[in-house]
C-alpha cells in the first residue's frame, strides 16, 4: 500500500456546478476553529505545554513498527 | 485523493454513515476551500480507499475567556492541528491501518511544526471506544471531557527520537 497522500484539488463535478450547498460547505470549513477547554482541562493543557517533553511509549512503539506503506 | 478516488470514495464504508457521507460528498469541497486537508490511504491492489483523515489548523483556548482577560492573566490561544475526521474502511480494520494513519498525522504535523508554531494535536473522539483508540496512540484525555484528547508536539518529537528515528 502506498503512503497516504493529500487529496488533490479536483474540479467540481459538472452536475454540481450550480449547487450552492457546496459553496456553503467550503465557507464553513474555512472558518477559524476554536477548541474551547474549560478551567480544569485548560490547566491540564497548559501544564503539559509548559512542562518538559516526555517520551510517550505508545508513540515510540508506533514509530518502531512498520506501516503497510513503509 | 486523485480524480479516480471520487469513484473509490463511493465504495468506502467505515460503518458510520455520517463519515461515509463526509468522504463521498463533502471531502473534496472542504479540501478545495482550504480550511481542511484530506488525506487518504489507497489500497492499490483492491482499488479501494482504506482510510482517510482530515487535518486542519485550529486554536485551543480557555473557554472562559472574559474572566481570564479581566484578570489580566491571559495566555494567548494555542495553535494546534485538529484531526477533524478520521475513518477506516471496515474491510481494512484488521490490518491495524488506523494507528498508522495516526502515525502519518504525527509525521505530517511534525513537518508543519518545523515552520509554524503548532504546539499540539487535538481530536474529539466520537465515542468512548474511539477515545480508547486515541489513548493507545499516546493521546491524553482532557480532564472532565474524556472524548476530547490531545498530544503535545514536543512529546511526539522526543518519542520519535526515542524510537531511533530523526524527526
Amino acid at each position: 500500500m502506498p503512503r497516504p497522500k493529500e487529496i488533490e484539488q479536483m474540479p467540481r463535478p459538472k452536475e454540481l456546478e450550480n449547487d450552492t450547498r457546496f459553496d456553503l460547505a467550503v465557507s464553513a470549513s474555512s472558518e477559524n476553529v476554536i477548541v474551547a477547554l474549560d478551567d480544569d482541562a485548560w490547566k491540564q493543557f497548559v501544564e503539559a505545554l509548559e512542562g518538559p517533553a516526555r517520551v510517550i511509549p505508545e508513540v515510540a512503539e508506533l514509530f518502531r513498527t512498520k506501516a503497510p506503506w513503509d | 485523493m486523485e480524480q479516480g478516488d471520487i469513484q473509490r470514495a463511493s465504495s468506502f464504508d467505515c460503518g458510520v454513515p455520517v463519515l461515509n457521507h463526509w468522504l463521498q460528498s463533502i471531502a473534496w469541497s472542504s479540501h478545495l476551500g482550504g480550511g481542511a486537508r484530506v488525506h487518504v490511504a489507497v489500497d492499490a491492489a483492491q482499488d479501494l480507499i482504506a482510510a482517510y483523515l482530515c487535518l486542519s489548523a485550529a486554536q485551543a483556548d480557555h473557554a472562559v475567556v472574559p474572566s481570564r482577560v479581566a484578570k489580566g492573566m491571559g495566555q494567548s490561544p494555542i495553535p494546534v492541528v485538529l484531526i477533524g475526521r478520521f475513518a477506516v474502511d471496515s474491510r481494512f480494520r484488521a490490518g491495524g491501518i488506523g494507528k498508522f494513519m495516526i502515525r502519518y498525522a504525527f509525521e505530517e504535523t511534525l513537518k508543519i511544526a518545523d515552520t509554524l508554531g503548532v504546539r499540539a494535536i487535538m481530536v474529539d473522539a466520537k465515542d468512548p471506544g474511539a477515545a480508547g483508540f486515541y489513548t493507545h496512540c499516546g493521546f491524553t484525555a482532557a480532564v472532565g471531557n474524556p472524548l476530547r484528547l490531545f498530544i503535545m508536539i514536543k512529546d511526539v518529537r522526543i518519542s520519535v527520537s526515542a524510537a531511533g528515528i530523526i524527526p
